[in-house]
């Protein structure tokens, strides 16, 4: 999966488990920014259903100076309270607002932004300036089924904050709680020797008579995702709402983490933290952790910052995955099998951006340090018509890997970028193999997936009651 | 002062303390002097603290406390951790 479960220590973590970060272009010069975790929540998650952990902190992370260092971070703290001392009941009745006493377990945030010390326009450099931009704000109760959350969408409705910037009076969007995975990728084949079922036919480990459908693992899976919507001025280190999509100052970088207190005790059922917050899990670009960085190293990625990713950058160029390709697919990838060098192309998509020149009337180029970081040229605009789900690889400049759209096929074009599609952008003389625009693992088509037209985009969660039956 | 394995890595603010005094009195520790926090002191620890050993050899440590980290070293208490640990592990 994107990052779901990708690493071997988070993976027992699934509280803290960063899933999938998303940034793209929204109405009214408008950014939203999304992060997922809590990944492949069955939603018949009685009698304790998914939280947000209240000793995790949870942030997105914006560069906007072209050093792969934040300087403006979103911080999101959980609080958990028990109504109803004398219930194991999540509800003892249905759920009719936020306020209902029915609902036992409840959860409230505190949404803070840090702008760092460094940022561009700081005239007091000492230290960070933390801003409280809401507290106590109420997350939804998660989807239990129909008696008990009879009309969730209205509870959902309820739990998007509209909020003012007490210091630049801006308007802030903010949705926390429990969404349907809107990722989608066929893990259960993926993960089966590299199959891609719509292609398993030329597999070096051929099933015959199965079905070449497509597979989505997260067809009905939830995870608790944060959702912002904040104006593109607010992200951008001047403050402007860049147009020119060849300036350096049109890219933002984001990544999204979570962390934990290095201390933890646990006496009498509790558990207490204490000592500084130690990053557990990030995540920037899709599948950079899970496909990239090898098992050993996993856990070291997830607890650096972006700005040292060079360490890792080895992997990109040399990906294991190209080298599996041609053994997995005998005599399909010959093209790829004899590339012997480094792939500049996904250095370039995964690590810096890619630089001006590369395709003609974009970049998204952060200079010259190597990141795992989600790039958004903030200038490109929306989409006009239908989203291309291929991205800047299939034309449209406004998706993956500009930024990242629900829609978005990131396995599909990862895939085919490692493949080699990608190569000749920076080496005109290679030839990508013809099914390097073909691969997919088929699960684009999922017809339970569904997206909202407006905020906070990501579609309703699966109920508890309807799943499986 | 009684120095547990529970005290060591439970959080509690006794051994903690005790390297709170430590380092008040100049990083010696002295088995035999009568260690008394004031009311000030016994607040500030009113709250869960880990002592960890970090480099034994340096005699390094850190006090997790809140959401900081305060690092110190002092030798004598390292041995002293050492020595009550094991009893532990007898």
């Amino acid at each position: 999966m994107s990052s779901h479960r990708e690493a071997p220590s988070v993976s027992k973590d699934p509280v803290a488990d960063n899933t999938d970060v998303y940034a793209f272009r929204t109405p009214g010069d408008t950014v939203t920014l999304i992060a997922c975790y809590l990944p492949g929540q069955s939603p018949a998650g009685g009698p304790n259903f998914y939280e947000f952990g209240d000793d995790v902190l949870y942030e997105i992370k914006i560069d906007n100076d072209n050093d792969a260092k934040e300087n403006l971070v979103f911080q999101f703290r959980f609080k958990t309270v028990n109504t109803n001392p004398n219930t194991f009941l999540y509800n003892t009745g249905p759920i009719g607002s936020l306020n209902d006493p029915n609902w036992n377990r409840r959860q409230t945030y505190t949404f803070t932004q840090v702008t760092k010390k460094d940022a561009s326009g700081r005239r007091d450099r000492d230290r960070d300036r933390t801003t409280v931009l809401g507290t106590d704000l109420k997350t939804p109760p998660v989807n239990v089924g129909p008696r008990s959350t009879p009309n969730y969408e209205a509870l959902a409705s309820a739990a998007v904050h509209t909020l003012t910037h007490p210091t630049t009076g801006q308007t802030v969007k903010v949705f926390a709680g429990q969404r349907a995975d809107a990722f989608f990728v066929d893990l259960g084949s993926i993960f089966d020797l590299g199959t891609l079922r719509p292609f398993q036919g030329a597999h070096v480990l051929p099933l015959p008579g199965v079905s070449d459908d497509g597979v989505d693992s997260l067809a009905q899976a939830n995870v608790h995702a944060i959702v912002i919507q904040v104006p593109i001025a607010m992200l951008t280190s001047n403050g402007s709402v860049p147009t020119d999509v060849m300036s350096p100052m049109s890219t933002i970088g984001v990544y999204a983490s979570a962390s934990r207190q290095r201390g933890s005790t646990i006496r009498n059922g509790q558990r207490t933290s204490m000592g500084p917050w130690e990053q557990v899990s990030r995540l920037g670009n899709p599948l950079f952790n899970e496909v990239i960085v090898p098992l050993a190293r996993k856990d070291e990625w997830n607890s650096t910052d972006p700005s040292g990713d060079s360490v890792f950058a080895p992997y990109v160029a040399r990906p294991e995955l190209a080298r599996l390709l041609p053994v997995l697919y005998p005599g399909v990838f010959p093209n790829l099998a004899g590339l012997d060098a480094d792939r500049a192309d996904l250095l370039a998509i995964l690590m810096t951006g890619l630089p001006s020149g590369v395709v003609p009337g974009f970049q998204n180029y952060t200079g010259p340090t190597q990141a795992d970081l989600l790039r958004l040229n903030v200038a490109v605009p929306p989409a006009a018509g239908t989203p291309n789900r291929l991205g800047l690889v299939g034309g449209d400049p406004a998706g993956f890997p500009n930024g990242r759209r629900l829609v978005d096929d990131v396995t599909t074009i990862e895939l085919r970028a490692v493949a080699g599609l990608t190569y000749p952008l920076v080496a005109p003389s290679y030839t990508a193999d013809g099914a390097a625009a073909a691969i997919e693992d088929g699960t684009f088509n999922n017809p339970g997936r569904v997206l909202l037209n407006d905020f906070p985009y990501m579609g309703t969660p699966y109920s508890g009651y309807s799943v499986g039956t | 002062m009684t120095i547990t394995r529970r005290s060591l890595i439970g959080g509690g603010a006794a051994l903690a303390g005790a390297a709170a005094a430590t380092l008040a009195s100049g990083g010696t520790t002295n088995a035999s002097a009568p260690i008394e926090l004031s009311a000030q002191e016994l607040a500030m620890l009113d709250i869960p603290v880990m002592l960890s050993v970090t480099d034994a050899k340096r005699g390094d440590m850190e006090i997790l406390i809140g959401e900081q980290a305060i690092t110190f070293t002092d030798k004598a208490l390292v041995a002293k951790l050492a020595r009550t640990s094991r009893k532990a592990v007898k």
